[in-house]
């Protein structure tokens, strides 16, 4: 093992600790907004029941898209521009996004695949919509996408310091977990091996989560020395889009063969496991209409995408790009995509990537309290400051979250509109709970009270879905509703696991304010040269 | 902190961190479609992929080097000298 001088030691030691400190807040919300959004179909089925899946065969894409774009459009002219996210595997719901001609600005909407039902999306607000933007701080518009990039970033710069300087440890502190030393000591411990366990987990996702964020500014200089400045080529080469064709206009359509879904059918025959995804529909209507079909090859987490292209009029086959023969930006940034969306192991991977999102939050968060551990005898407002924002941002989360899921359900109706309602919900809550942290004195107590709500609040999200619905756990598993009992199943164990862990929290054992003999001490150490991280590590 | 730090060097450094490290990226990115002899698609892959890498390895060599002014010295002389290359391939090949 290689073993690194005192200097560089100290080096990578302060910059693990200031990257952490400075991220670390923001990378929680991360790390727990993309937790919750690895179920995000599930969680859009349980706040909107006319999504929820409902037994019978899947409706044909023309039945579903049909009613959208009726409503959306005015008169008999479709939208010009249409995208479709596909369902998957009977459970998610489809997708619609259009724009251009008589529908004018963007709009999108949520289908049902057996119903046919669909909701329109809302811009802000709802679960999944709130959720989703937070988890890359879209509330900030493309700043905020770019921060969270930025923030992906630093994070691997956190990951590669402070494995670097856990390197020679890093077998031993695996096996070594304390809880009953000192406070200082168990935090350090758990860090220590809860970021151990992680350690692929964080750095695969910092790592897509940074090309993610910042794909926006990254993909500058190569689309302007590469694609005459084009954004739209840069997404076309890496598998986003199927390649230009030329379209000609045809003098009348075709009878037979150029519907939506017997050019899916085309699609998913052109190649073994090959799984559509996508569908693009560009000048619908028109004599030049072209329809782009995109997909992965079933299963597989490295490789890109595939396209075939279709003439919208005439159905003829006028592109096809197997998935086997992607370039390599196609395959490296579509590999990306896979990973950091969990797309290829099934519930399984998504269960066991939940777990490990809500280990890199308690690495975040025991990082955090280690530094305030080792510093409780310096009165510095900064600690103060750190303490407090940890416990009302990080565990002000729980009740936060806990009380939007509930809001989807209970909601005034009239005064307010339900984006709104969600929104004040969720951002009200949450800014109580900093407020809350940043009066009460003992913050220990601070996280129990806060731990306490969150999970009390998320016991009874079932509840507000079984009386708002009718649709109670075992209502909703003799439906085959597996995402509705899903969703209340996980309420349940994340609410029992917040309660256990605010009962686990000793409040009384929690360290007293620093005393003189305290301060003595800390300027006795001070005064030999040892910084409190020095301390620790002897402790340790 | 372990380390003892000065003011002028925790601001140095860390502008070396945030802003040489990027441009040592951005040259190494402009390096890759320009400079290297691969084609477009591998060349773009490789500045995607590795880029990211580059840039934290130049944050972290920001932290290690020696004095602030080296930190600075080196990261943006690499990434002249990349930006250079880049921009003679650019005009020559």
């Amino acid at each position: 093992m290689p073993t690194f001088s005192s200097r560089t030691y100290k080096l990578m030691w302060d910059a693990h600790s200031m990257t952490g400190i400075v991220i670390g807040l923001a990378l929680f919300v991360l790390f727990v907004t993309g937790a919750l959004l690895l179920f995000c179909g599930e969680i859009r089925q349980w706040e909107e029941p006319s999504l929820r899946a409902s037994p019978g065969e899947q409706a044909s894409l023309k039945a579903m898209t049909g009613p959208v774009l009726d409503s959306l459009g005015r008169g008999d002219t479709p939208p010009s521009y249409v995208y479709l996210g596909l369902p998957d595997a009977g459970h998610d719901n489809l997708y619609v996004y259009a724009t251009g001609g008589t529908v004018g600005a963007s709009h999108d909407a949520w289908v049902n695949p057996k119903s046919g039902a669909w909701v329109a999306n809302p811009n802000e607000g709802a679960i999944t919509q709130t959720l989703y933007y937070l988890h890359f701080f879209y509330q900030f518009g493309l700043w905020g996408l770019y921060l969270s990039g930025v923030i992906g970033l630093f994070a691997l710069l956190a990951v590669v310091t402070g494995t670097t300087v856990h390197f020679d440890r890093l077998v031993k502190d695996f096996f070594q977990f304390r809880p009953s030393e000192k406070l200082r000591v168990a935090w350090a411990d758990a860090h220590k091996v809860l970021g151990t366990i992680g350690l692929p987990f964080q750095t695969m996702y910092a790592f897509t989560g940074a090309y993610l964020g910042l794909v926006g500014l990254i993909a500058l200089p190569y689309a302007s020395l590469l694609f005459d400045g084009s954004m739209a080529d840069f997404y076309r080469e890496a598998g986003y889009y199927a390649p230009t064709v030329q379209v000609d206009s045809v003098e009348t359509a075709s009878p037979t063969g150029t519907s939506l879904d017997q050019l899916a059918a085309r699609a998913r025959n052109a190649w073994p496991n090959f799984d559509p995804k996508t569908m693009i529909v560009s000048n619908m209507g028109e004599p030049d209409s072209r329809v782009e079909v995109i997909g992965r090859t079933r299963g597989s987490a490295f490789g890109g995408t595939g396209s075939l292209v279709f003439h919208g009029a005439t159905g003829e086959e006028l592109l096809r790009d197997p998935p086997s023969e992607a370039g390599a930006l196609n395959q490296a940034v579509q590999s990306m995509e896979v990973l950091h969306f969990a797309e290829f192991g099934g519930l399984a991977l998504k269960i066991l990537f939940f777990l490990l999102a809500l280990a890199s939050s308690a690495v975040i968060l025991t990082g955090n309290f280690t530094w305030l551990e080792v510093r409780r005898t310096q009165d510095r407002t900064i600690n103060t400051i750190l303490a407090r924002l940890t416990a009302g941002a990080a565990t002000g989360m729980a009740p936060a979250t806990a009380l939007l899921f509930l809001s989807a359900h209970w909601r005034p109706s009239g005064a307010i509109s339900p984006d709104g309602w969600t929104d004040l919900v969720f951002f009200g809550s949450w800014g109580l709970c900093v407020l809350y942290a940043l009066v009460r004195p003992n913050i220990a107590c601070v996280h129990r009270a806060l731990l306490a709500t969150g999970g009390v609040l998320a016991l009874l999200i079932p509840l507000a879905n079984g009386l708002a619905t009718g649709d109670w756990p075992w209502v909703a598993w003799a439906a085959g509703r597996g995402a509705v009992v899903g969703v209340d199943v996980g309420a349940v164990l994340c609410g029992l696991a917040l309660l256990g862990l605010a009962a686990g929290l000793d409040v009384e054992a929690a360290p007293p304010p620093p005393t003189d003999q305290d301060r003595r001490e800390e300027e006795r150490t001070s005064a030999s040269g040892r910084t409190p991280e020095e301390v620790l590590l002897d402790t340790a | 902190m372990k380390y003892s730090w000065t003011p002028i060097e925790v601001w140095s450094r860390t502008g070396a961190v945030l802003l040489a490290s990027t441009a040592l990226y951005l040259a190494f990115c402009v390096f890759c479609v320009t400079g290297m002899p691969v084609g477009q698609d591998v060349a773009v892959a490789t500045g995607v992929l590795i880029g990211f890498p580059v840039w934290v390895g130049a944050m972290c060599y920001a932290v290690l080097a020696r004095t602030a002014l080296r930190a600075w010295g080196i990261l943006l002389g690499i990434a002249f000298v990349l930006g250079g290359c880049a921009a003679l391939a650019h005009a020559f090949l």
